[in-house]
């Protein structure tokens, strides 16, 4: 869960968490890159947009030269522009989630993108 | 550009009462945060067209009372309740961002920052043309203020009226 919001982390791990799925998290681009440098298996990351330091976009770009396969990316924003959308897309994220989430949502994305 | 600000408002303060449960809206002269701690979170945002920053200001306990309904989620540290004041400010401007776009105005969102403070001095804080308005909610009052200005020689174009997706709580899978 990448996003300078501890607001939106803290709904975000609730969600999951009583979901049964564990949460790493991490308060910009280049922490989330850090986290899984020395973290064990993600299956899916959920990440925000406009952060600090690196955005949600420049995360998902630095993730595809990563070196290791690339978990599933949905980000979660106010942002709505469909350049941003496609240029996440085009960088490798598999969906885009408009902030405020509805929990149910969140759970049927983190369930449907795991297991594919 | 008197009537183009108050254009702009018109379009964008219905995303604030519906955001806040409120009601009002209308124009006020700065508030006095006199009854207290109050906490304000800003966000400034640029584009082509339009530059500026959004703050939403209000009372303590009625900020507390305010984020609790709209994040269901009760604030148990003061980082996480102005977190949770910036983090209205930012769905708001991202309310903001997705009416301005209806008319062709693209605007880039910073990052919020919140200040809690007593007898804050919010009067000198922003622009001269800045524009406050009072909402009214079953908790207490609200104030929003838009500081807003304008490129040289913009005008607002007719709005299309063409919903912009998605739209909040919309999820799109690639």
């Amino acid at each position: 869960m990448v996003d300078d919001s501890s607001t939106i982390r803290l709904q975000a791990r609730r969600t999951l968490v009583q979901a049964g799925y564990s949460v790493v998290e991490a308060v910009d681009g280049l922490d989330g890159l850090d986290k899984l440098a020395s973290s064990c298996a993600v299956a899916l990351i959920l990440c925000d947009v406009n952060m600090p330091r690196m955005s949600g976009i420049e995360f998902v770009e630095a993730l595809a030269k990563f070196g290791m396969p690339m978990p599933p990316v949905v980000m979660l924003t106010t942002e709505g522009h469909p350049k941003l959308i496609q240029q996440a897309k085009a960088s490798g994220a598999k969906g885009w989630m408009m902030k405020p989430f509805k929990p149910d949502v969140l759970i049927a994305a983190a369930k449907r993108l795991i297991a594919a | 550009m008197p009537e183009l600000r108050e254009t702009i408002e018109e379009l964008l303060l219905p995303a604030t009462r519906e955001l806040l449960q409120a009601t009002g809206g209308e124009r006020v002269a700065p508030p006095p945060i006199d009854e207290g701690e109050a906490i304000l979170a800003s966000i400034g945002f640029g584009g082509a067209d339009m530059k500026g920053a959004l703050a939403v200001v209000a009372v303590e306990p009625t900020v507390r009372t305010l984020v609790a309904a709209i994040f269901d989620t009760t604030p148990d540290s003061d980082a996480l309740l102005c977190d949770m004041v910036g983090e209205l400010s930012n769905l708001l401007l991202g309310r903001y961002r997705s009416t301005l776009l209806r008319i062709g105005i693209e605007i880039l969102p910073a990052t919020p920052v919140t200040v809690r403070a007593s007898g804050m001095d919010v009067q000198h804080a922003y622009g001269k043309d800045a524009s406050w308005h009072a909402f009214s909610t079953e908790v207490g009052a609200f104030w929003l203020c838009l500081d807003v200005s304008f490129r040289e020689g913009f005008d607002v174009a007719s709005p299309t009226h063409q919903p912009i997706e998605p739209n909040e709580q919309d999820l799109v899978l690639f």
